[in-house]
């Protein structure tokens, strides 16, 4: 979540904007209304999703088929409908599935502004009601708005990651081979596969860099703590003598100070972290591979069809 | 609280030879690559430190210092499951000092015989094994609250029954503690924060001079991290520690003889409370920065023993070409008591101020990604209280560390 800078300014721009407009009052559906539409559209995303999937793995298997077949015979001509039949299937697809992301996001950046609203005027509300000399034992209502603060802090980190993660996601366009694809059409194919793999090779680029910086931090951290625990072995901090001892239980027990590496932070696991960006790494060099192909393909295509 | 001497040796070692045993075979049980359990809802990750080191012990006024080889080995390893939740971490740290060279003028006293091979000018130095096991559990119950828990043992032994050295006398040290971590993340996600507090329990039990130093302690502490950006982490801690001497009687101000506090069967137990406020900065950029700054104050009701100190310490850490890695270490302690006691040599006692210091240096070259090899030289110059004058010590030391 930390390194994450860039996609967290808006968020940041956001929480500002939110802080700072406490005097405002939320307008438009509930917060409720938001959520149930969000979660409506997620639904139907899961549903598009899985028909997407089903629709390319079926052109995948048809592009294979064409392949083995002899161009110009029979069952040529049927893989090629069969295809055709396909990218119209596709198409649709694929427009409403990006319609409802779109739209998903818009709500749910909708949402977090709505929590920042509704954070700031809880606390206000707190605020006004503490300066009459109140306490959540007295006032029902500073009772209900304390306990429901954490509720509200959660939902908006909660809201935060999702709208980070969705930043860092990287759209790549699905390029189909079509025979009826024209010159032109295969040349566009061409520079889409190859502005793919630059954004791919720039992604990589972030990644190798974010694993580098969390090798050496994680590096600098069990260095500085073995050496902790080997001057801690012998009481060496200090002139060795019987009383060390005790120093040597002081600093043992001091907070963070036995486990720089892994237990001083239990919520957070760097290892995780770079086990996560190395899958996410192999991932994108198979798509990356993938689109290389692609923009061969469609090279040769053309060539082929100039000649 | 106390265990006859022998008993004591003798389980020591057994418990040496124990640790050291569960650590090999730790190691050699373990997954051998991390990269087979990359799918899996669990994972252990353990290292391996082996290094052999040189100790040239300098006691200013005397004219045979004593040296010492170390052999340590320690061993780490943390098996992880439940997707991270939970955590189980083990760790052994030991070692054998071997001491030589020294013909006569040892500054402590030690045992009858060892005193009279003292004076002859021919002492058969003996050796110690030194060995540390800790067991930690830790379960993240939710997002925002995790609870931790460690037991904890550590046992120094000679190999020869009747002989110590009065500043590291054979002893075994019980600890325990458990403590909650609140993620304080939600107030704001980009600082991500966390809350800590604990609460522990020690026992330590000397074998020739448990009435002296024996003690046990209880103690708690709270500490809030807040980490700035993603290299900037800074922490604040508070910590208090009731400190017991079962066979300590208090020193007044009107006892003449300094080992009145050994003898005071009637008296009353010396007892100290520590109170410790900390601040501590991490910053792991290309230069890595771990900077501390503490404040002591021990309130012991035996005249003499109440002090405060500061202590400051400073780590710099360095990735290098050639996968070399550099990290320089130094610490310093001023100390100053409050009340002015006669300094004697059978005790440990010291009036005025005194100064603990460590500058210590380590190159790490990696040789493939699983090894590496390091050295290290470090230099201590303190204010010995038992042996009641500068002590300095250098130590070089060659390593071989595995971490798969």
């Amino acid at each position: 979540m930390i390194g994450m800078r860039r996609p967290l300014l808006p968020l940041a721009l956001m929480l500002a904007v939110g802080t700072m407009a406490t005097p405002l009052r939320a307008q438009g559906p509930p917060i409720s209304e938001l959520e149930r539409l969000a979660e409506q559209r997620e639904e139907r995303i899961a549903v598009l999703e899985d028909r997407l999937d089903r629709l390319e793995a079926r052109r995948d298997s048809l592009i294979e088929a064409k392949r083995s077949a002899d161009p110009g015979s029979a069952r040529f001509e049927t893989v090629s409908n069969r295809i055709l039949e396909n990218a119209e299937q596709i198409r649709p697809v694929q427009r409403e599935l990006r319609t409802l992301r779109e739209q998903v996001r818009s709500l749910k950046t909708e949402l977090f502004q709505r929590y920042n609203l509704e954070i700031a005027e809880t606390q206000t509300r707190i605020d006004a009601l503490k300066a009459r000399g109140l306490t959540p034992r007295e006032s029902p209502e500073l009772r209900r708005l304390t306990e429901r603060m954490p509720e509200l802090l959660r939902a908006r980190g909660r809201l935060a990651a999702e709208l980070e993660e969705e930043q860092d996601a990287l759209y790549l366009p699905a390029i189909v081979y079509d025979p009826t694809d024209t010159a032109r059409e295969l040349q566009n194919k061409i520079a889409a596969s190859r502005d793919a793999i630059d954004r791919i090779d720039e992604r990589l680029g972030e990644i190798e860099e974010r694993i580098q910086n969390l090798n050496r931090t994680e590096r600098m951290r069990r260095e500085a703590e073995r050496l902790q625990r080997d001057l801690e072995l012998w009481g060496d901090d200090r002139s060795a003598q019987s009383g060390s001892e005790i120093e040597a239980i002081l600093e043992q027990q001091r907070p963070g100070a036995r486990d720089r590496r892994a237990g001083a932070n239990p919520f957070e696991d760097p290892r995780e972290e770079i086990r996560r960006l190395r899958g996410r790494y192999l991932e994108l060099e198979e798509r990356r591979d993938e689109f290389v192909r692609k923009a061969a393909l469609f090279a040769e295509l053309l060539e082929r069809f100039y000649r | 609280m106390t265990t006859p001497p022998r008993a004591v040796r003798k389980r020591g070692r057994r418990l040496g030879a124990a640790l050291a045993l569960v650590a090999s075979a730790s190691l050699l049980t373990s997954p051998a690559s991390a990269q087979a359990q990359y799918e899996r809802n669990w994972r252990y990750d353990q290292d391996v430190h082996l290094s052999y080191e040189f100790d040239d012990n300098v006691q200013e006024k005397l004219q045979d210092p004593t040296r010492a080889q170390v052999a340590r080995i320690s061993y780490r390893g943390e098996f992880h499951w439940a997707g991270g939740d939970q955590r189980l971490t083990f760790s052994y740290n030991g070692g054998f000092k071997r001491h030589f060279g020294v013909d006569g003028g040892l500054g402590g006293p030690t045992t009858q015989a060892a005193a009279e091979q003292e004076v002859a000018g021919d002492l058969d130095l003996s050796s110690q094994f030194v060995n540390e096991g800790n067991v930690s559990y830790l379960r993240r119950v939710s997002d925002d609250l995790a609870v931790t828990a460690r037991l904890g043992i550590k046992d120094r032994t000679w190999t020869q029954d009747d002989f110590f050295f009065i500043n590291e006398d054979a002893f075994r040290r019980y600890s325990a503690s458990a403590g909650v971590v609140l993620n304080l993340d939600v107030i704001d996600p980009d600082q991500p924060a966390r809350l800590e507090a604990g609460v522990r329990y020690a026992d330590i039990s000397f074998d020739n001079l448990d009435p002296h130093f024996g003690n046990w302690l209880y103690g708690g502490h709270v500490s809030l991290s807040k980490r700035f950006d993603e290299e900037l982490e800074a922490r604040w801690s508070y910590s208090w520690d009731r400190i017991r001497f079962p066979g300590r009687g208090v020193y007044t101000p009107q006892d003449t003889d300094p080992t009145n506090i050994i003898r005071g069967v009637g008296r009353e137990r010396q007892e100290d409370h520590v109170h410790e406020l900390g601040t501590e900065l991490e910053w792991f950029g290309e230069l890595g920065v771990v900077a501390d700054y503490r404040f002591r104050f021990n309130d012991s009701n035996s005249f003499g023993f109440t002090y405060f100190s500061h202590n400051v310490g400073l780590q710099l850490l360095r990735d290098l070409p050639w996968g070399m890695f550099a990290q320089a270490y130094g610490r310093v302690e001023l100390r100053s008591f409050t009340e002015p006691v006669p300094s004697f040599t059978g005790g440990s006692l010291d009036i005025g101020e005194t100064e603990n210091n460590v500058l210590m240096f380590r190159l790490v070259k990696d040789v493939s990604p699983d090894y590496s090899v390091e050295m290290r030289y470090a230099r201590y110059r303190n204010e010995s209280i038992t042996l009641n004058d500068f002590y300095s010590k250098n130590i070089y030391s060659v390593g071989l560390t595995y971490h798969p």
